[in-house]
């Protein structure tokens, strides 16, 4: 794997973890409906779909920068995160506290890589920009 | 308007007089398009037309159809459309960042990356500008980046 498939990657992963992840919920609360497990009615069903489908959207909004253009990173991902936790335990899908804790904490390790990825790549763009502006200072001068 | 053309062997340096009643838009339009042949830019600030060398210029905006030239301190007006500045001037470092942006390369601070493929660019007067992913692309292959 190339160093920009790698990068590719990564962007990937930032750009759609929390939207994967609560797809993921979706399904699992769908599956749950179908063989009975938690007896909820087709209304039920229905509003925690709502929820689901609306948190998707916001944590996806929230990372793709649209509603929350100058937010910190922190407060991104701590919204997105909250967002999760309690859909996840609303549904039912997370059994306990501890549980979703766990199944955040997997989740934040994730980001926290893919920040230290982002860390690496400022560095990088960084220096070559006092490269550009080194030649260039010099063509001006000319 | 009239305009006349005088050619001479006796004229030791080209040189180019507008004469006229009121410096009105056309009037500047016009200076602003003479400027460009060498390299400078016109702009019009509390209603007095100053001339600006690119290395001053950190960036060119456009809000409401109008065109701004940003320096370290003032902003000005200039009758020229974006694209003629981008044109103009990208011998000189100045790279377009987003539909309504235009950049001088040589007065950006620092480049962040962001989510999409985004950059974030704080200019050395502590402004932000966003590129967008299109244009994000062309800033990279400028630097050298991927």
């Amino acid at each position: 794997m190339t160093k920009n498939n790698w990068r590719m990657a990564f962007s990937y992963i930032e750009r759609y973890t929390c939207l994967i992840f609560t797809l993921h919920v979706t399904i699992l609360t769908i599956l749950d409906a179908i063989n009975g497990a938690d007896g909820l009615s087709i209304a039920g069903i229905l509003l925690c779909l709502a929820i689901d489908f609306g948190v998707s959207v916001l944590s996806f909004f929230a990372f793709s920068d649209i509603v929350l253009k100058r937010a910190p990173v922190i407060v991104r991902y701590g919204i997105c995160y909250l967002g999760l936790a309690a859909v996840g335990f609303t549904l039912g899908w997370f059994e306990s506290v501890g549980s979703t804790l766990i199944a955040i904490a997997i989740g934040a390790t994730i980001q926290l890589l893919v920040m230290l990825s982002n860390s690496a790549r400022t560095k990088l763009y960084n220096a070559k920009l006092k490269e550009y502006q080194q030649r260039h200072s010099e063509d001006d001068a000319e | 308007m009239k305009v006349t053309l005088i050619t001479g062997c006796d004229i030791p340096e080209t040189e180019v007089t507008v004469r006229c009643r009121d410096a009105d838009a056309e009037i500047i339009s016009l200076m602003a398009a003479l400027r460009i042949h060498e390299h400078k830019l016109t702009g019009e600030k509390d209603g007095a037309l100053h001339i600006l060398v690119p290395r001053d210029i950190l960036y060119a905006d456009t809000v409401d159809s109008k065109v701004f030239l940003y320096t370290a301190d003032d902003v000005y007006e200039t009758p020229l459309k974006l694209y003629e500045i981008e044109e103009r001037l990208r011998g000189h470092s100045f790279v377009r960042v987003s539909k309504s942006q235009v950049a001088n390369l040589n007065r950006v601070k620092s480049i962040r990356p962001e989510f999409n493929g985004r950059l974030m660019m704080t200019m050395q007067n502590g402004e932000e500008l966003l590129a967008s992913r299109q244009y994000a692309m062309q800033i990279r292959k400028l630097l050298g980046v991927d």
